[in-house]
């Protein structure tokens, strides 16, 4: 699907827009720059975009805030568009009188035009255009910043929507929904009939909700368990700044503290890759290898397990000939049967194999398992070292006769306490399923397993059972080809974004990291989160937001806000030859500052069109088409009125 | 799970020093039960199994992590009570109806329920033995070295 | 001018009467080879596995309705006994 933008025209509006109508010609120009300055209706141009865009629901304020006097009554906004070759227009009338704003759309019919209520787009389209998708269309800076907020997901969200992956789960709810509706409609059916059936039902609900408590009560435990943890922070950091009253003993705390930190963190990383090590049985000592290898030779050299099974046996024993060429009777058939238990079943000669092959295979990492033991040791001093020098402060501070620090130790002592109750109770709930038959109502794992047992029962009873699988089936798959297809497109994207900010920005290593929701550069993992300008920023939304595009079957046009107000020149030029390309139509709004390095690599184009709007003395808005008012246009400087062309 | 075990290893569940993560440090109980298990088999020593909680009902199947290692740790099982039992290297039948007797291809571990019920005996036994040697560990990093130790002790040239 | 009222009906309901419009669209590539790969290893008849391709399709062309879904969840072969 393809859409191009063909112009727009604003009627009795606030600001430069009381009667203004932007053309781009037939075909619609593919690069067309704009040159508005502050106070023309830049941004009101670009908002009017958006709202007819997405059907934006206007408020009464907003409405009031486009009336350019008291005496307008009523003023309107018309977007024109062309979709695949088709002309259709969205409009908005405002009535200031009563603050209210009306759609229409306008569109070639095969049985006659003419205007029709309301934003009509076709279903693709509209499904697209959510307001968020549709600030990456009519693209403001801001944006740029959004896609790498961590707390935000946008440059994800912006995937998904391209691609319309949210169908794929539709299509998942669709099928669960229509399960749902079947187990009712069959307990409901059948219940009269079968009290069984109730039962079940009220043990399912049971375990439902006991999960549902368990997983409150976890909820709960964390909250406090998180409050617990500032408190703690706070006792600390109390006893920080009294300890730290003595400003040398306040940087000795720290510089304590913070290797006490660093020790935990390095304790724990040689703890848990040594956790791993000795989860392989040959890694613990020699003597274990060395054991699994003799009993491997061993077996071998007694030629075990034999080739011959159990099975050979009983296929033997029915036999008419022996493989030997005597004849089986009866006596022998029961001889051979009595005597096959005496083998090896295929199975247990595979599972012998099998352990023969792994004991063949299994290897030894001694040297790093003490490697580890002894990092571990002695980062563990390194802490208790740490520790004690922090303790030493403290108690010095204290002795100073420092109540308020014998106080926060107190209560130091006291949220510890509180916090090993919570971790112990946390355990329980959220740890391994413990022994016993009532770990359901304890532990959320349990719970789940139990719920998932009881549903079974029910579906089972219901007759649902068999839907429930299919319905399983499909819904896996689709979760499973969403993944893929997310990832795939993500990493098609951040690789695209890469090599563009290659391009734009040779000289520093800019690159995506990984697209988790934000865009995470490179510099960002550092933690050196400060480290990228407000151009290279920028660089970086366009480089994501053209490939972003560039690789989806639609097409749509790309209208911004000073692209490149904030970019340095060699950038800017950079950008200027990336991004005509990419775009399959571009309305760039400038400012006279960027012409220079951006607007001049349009000016050879002969698909592009430049306007000019500017406001006269007479505070009357003029607009025009040619390349000269347009490179020689300056805020303060008032176009020439014979070279200005068209008065609109 | 041997009875004691879980006061044992308590600490670790819970001890950290600097609290901003939560989990038990073992990824699942079975790490606890399966460093028992090595040191039980090392020395060949079954546990007594009143200690145990119920035989056979503790490990249904390995955790994920532990899976690859399933036939090794068969195979240290037939190992171990070749040994215990003093079944000579040369005996062919015997050997074999070892086999027999402690592996199953059908269940989730591999071994038959004779052969589970002996790897939670050997997992009591190397319990006891670790608990007579080490205090109640008080982290993580603590058991690990001493552990460590318990299998390469400093003295001996290693 | 007025239209006869089936057509009228319709837009009411928001669809799109524009024979001329493109309003299909094949599935995205990444969608596509994703469908693939997934299905590919799963133990279902090759019938089965091309209607499940045109259910999503149809259902990315906003071509579908709910009852193709259910049509095609019922066609899945399952096996009841199993422990999942």
């Amino acid at each position: 699907m393809q859409v191009l933008i063909r112009g727009w025209s604003c009627r009795d509006l606030r600001g430069g827009l009381r009667n203004l109508s932007v053309d781009l010609g037939t075909p619609p120009a593919r690069w067309t720059l704009v040159q508005m300055p502050n106070g023309t209706g830049k941004t009101t141009t670009m908002q009017l975009l958006t709202a007819v865009l997405t059907a934006h629901d206007w408020t009464v304020d907003e409405v009031q805030a486009l009336r350019p006097t008291v005496a307008t009554t009523s003023g309107g906004f018309e977007l024109r568009l062309l979709v695949d070759n088709q002309p259709l227009s969205l409009a908005v009338e405002f009535d200031f009188v009563a603050g209210t704003a009306e759609y229409s759309t306008t569109r070639v019919r095969a049985l006659g035009g003419g205007k029709e209520p309301g934003i009509l787009l076709p279903d693709l389209l509209r499904a697209m255009l959510t307001k968020d998708f549709a600030r990456l269309v009519v693209f403001d800076g801001e944006l740029a910043r959004h896609i790498r907020d961590l707390k935000r997901n946008e440059a994800a969200l912006a995937i998904q929507r391209l691609y319309r992956l949210e169908l794929i789960d539709t299509l998942s709810q669709t099928a669960e929904r229509y399960l749902e509706s079947e187990k009712l409609r069959a307990l409901s059916s059948r219940a009269k009939t079968n009290a069984g059936l109730k039962k079940k039902q009220a043990l399912r609900d049971e375990a439902e909700y006991q999960l549902g408590q368990l997983l409150v009560e976890r909820e709960d435990l964390d909250r406090q368990r998180d409050k617990h943890f500032e408190d703690r922070a706070r006792f600390e950091g109390l006893i920080t700044t009294r300890v730290g009253v003595d400003s040398k003993r306040k940087a000795l705390l720290e510089s304590k503290r913070a290797d006490e930190q660093t020790a935990v963190a390095d304790t724990r990383a040689a703890s848990q890759r040594l956790l791993e090590l000795l989860r392989t049985p040959a890694t613990v000592h020699e003597r274990v290898l060395a054991r699994l290898r003799a009993l491997g030779g061993k077996l071998d050299q007694l030629k075990l397990p034999q080739t011959m099974s159990q099975e050979f046996f009983h296929e033997l024993a029915d036999q008419d000939v022996c493989v030997c060429g005597r004849p089986i009777s009866a006596t022998e058939h029961d001889a051979i049967l009595a005597r096959a238990p005496h083998y090896l079943a295929e199975n247990q000669i595979a599972i012998i194999n099998a352990m023969k092959s792994a004991i063949r295979t299994a290897t030894a990492e001694h040297d790093e398992l003490q490697r580890l033991a002894d990092a571990i040791n002695v980062a563990d001093r390194r802490r208790r070292l740490a520790a004690e020098a922090v303790q030493a402060l403290v108690e010095d501070a204290a002795a100073e006769g420092d109540l308020a620090i014998a106080k926060a130790q107190s209560d130091l002592m006291r949220v510890a306490n509180l916090l090993a109750a919570i971790e112990s109770r946390l355990e329980v709930l959220s740890g391994p399923i413990p022994a016993g038959a009532d770990a359901w109502k304890r532990n959320i794992k349990a719970a789940q397993a139990e719920f998932e047992a009881r549903k079974r029962a029910l579906d089972d009873a219901t007759e649902t059972r068999r839907l429930a699988l299919q319905t399983a089936w499909l819904t896996d798959v689709l979760h499973r080809v969403r993944a893929r297809a997310e990832a795939r497109l993500t990493e098609d994207i951040r690789a695209r974004t890469n090599q563009k900010l290659i391009r734009l920005i040779p000289s520093e290593s800019i690159e995506v990291a990984r697209i988790d929701g934000a865009l995470v550069l490179s510099s960002d993992e550092g933690g050196a989160r400060g480290g990228v300008s407000e151009g290279q920023s920028l660089a970086v939304a366009y480089a994501f937001l053209t490939s972003l595009f560039e690789a989806a079957s639609y097409q749509l046009p790309f209208v911004v806000d000073s692209p490149a107000v904030s970019l340095d020149v060699r950038v800017r030029r950079e950008v200027a030859s990336l991004v005509p390309d990419l775009f399959h139509q571009m309305i760039m709004f400038v400012i006279s500052s960027e012409r220079e390095g951006f607007a001049d690599g349009f000016y050879a184009k002969p698909g592009a069109r430049f306007i000019t709007v500017w406001r006269n003395q007479a505070g009357e808005v003029n607009m025009s088409q040619d390349l000269a008012v347009f490179k020689a246009f300056h805020t303060d400087v008032e176009p020439d009125a014979e070279s200005a062309g068209v008065k609109s | 799970m041997p009875k004691g075990t879980v006061d044992f290893f308590k600490a670790i569940g819970v001890a950290r020093a600097d609290g901003t993560q939560f989990g038990t440090q073992f990824a699942t109980q079975f790490d606890e039960y399966y460093l028992c298990l090595l040191v039980g088999l090392d020395a060949r020593r079954l546990g007594q199994v009143s200690d145990l909680v119920s035989t056979g009902e503790f490990i249904k199947d390995y955790p994920t992590s532990f899976q690859a290692q399933s036939t090794v740790i068969a195979g240290l099982l037939v190992d171990a009570e070749l040994d215990r039992q003093l079944i000579g290297a040369v005996d062919r039948d015997a050997i074999q109806q070892e086999m027999l007797r402690l592996l199953d291809h059908n269940s989730a571990t591999g071994l038959s329920s004779v052969g589970q019920g002996l790897l939670n005996q050997y997992a009591a036994g190397g319990f006891s033995i670790i608990r007579d040697q080490l205090p109640s560990p008080q982290s993580l990093p603590d058991l690990l070295r001493a552990y460590v130790h318990i299998w390469h002790p400093p003295d001996a040239a290693s | 001018m007025t239209e006869p009222r089936g057509l009228l009906n319709s837009r009411l309901h928001g669809e799109s009467l524009t024979p001329n419009l493109d309003l299909t669209m094949p599935l995205d590539p990444a969608v596509r080879d994703a469908l693939d790969d997934v299905l590919r290893d799963e133990p279902q008849s090759d019938e089965l596995k091309s209607r499940v391709r045109q259910l999503v399709s149809n259902w990315f062309d906003h071509n579908s309705t709910d009852d193709d879904v259910i049509r095609v969840v019922r066609q899945v072969r399952v096996n009841i006994e199993q422990d999942d």
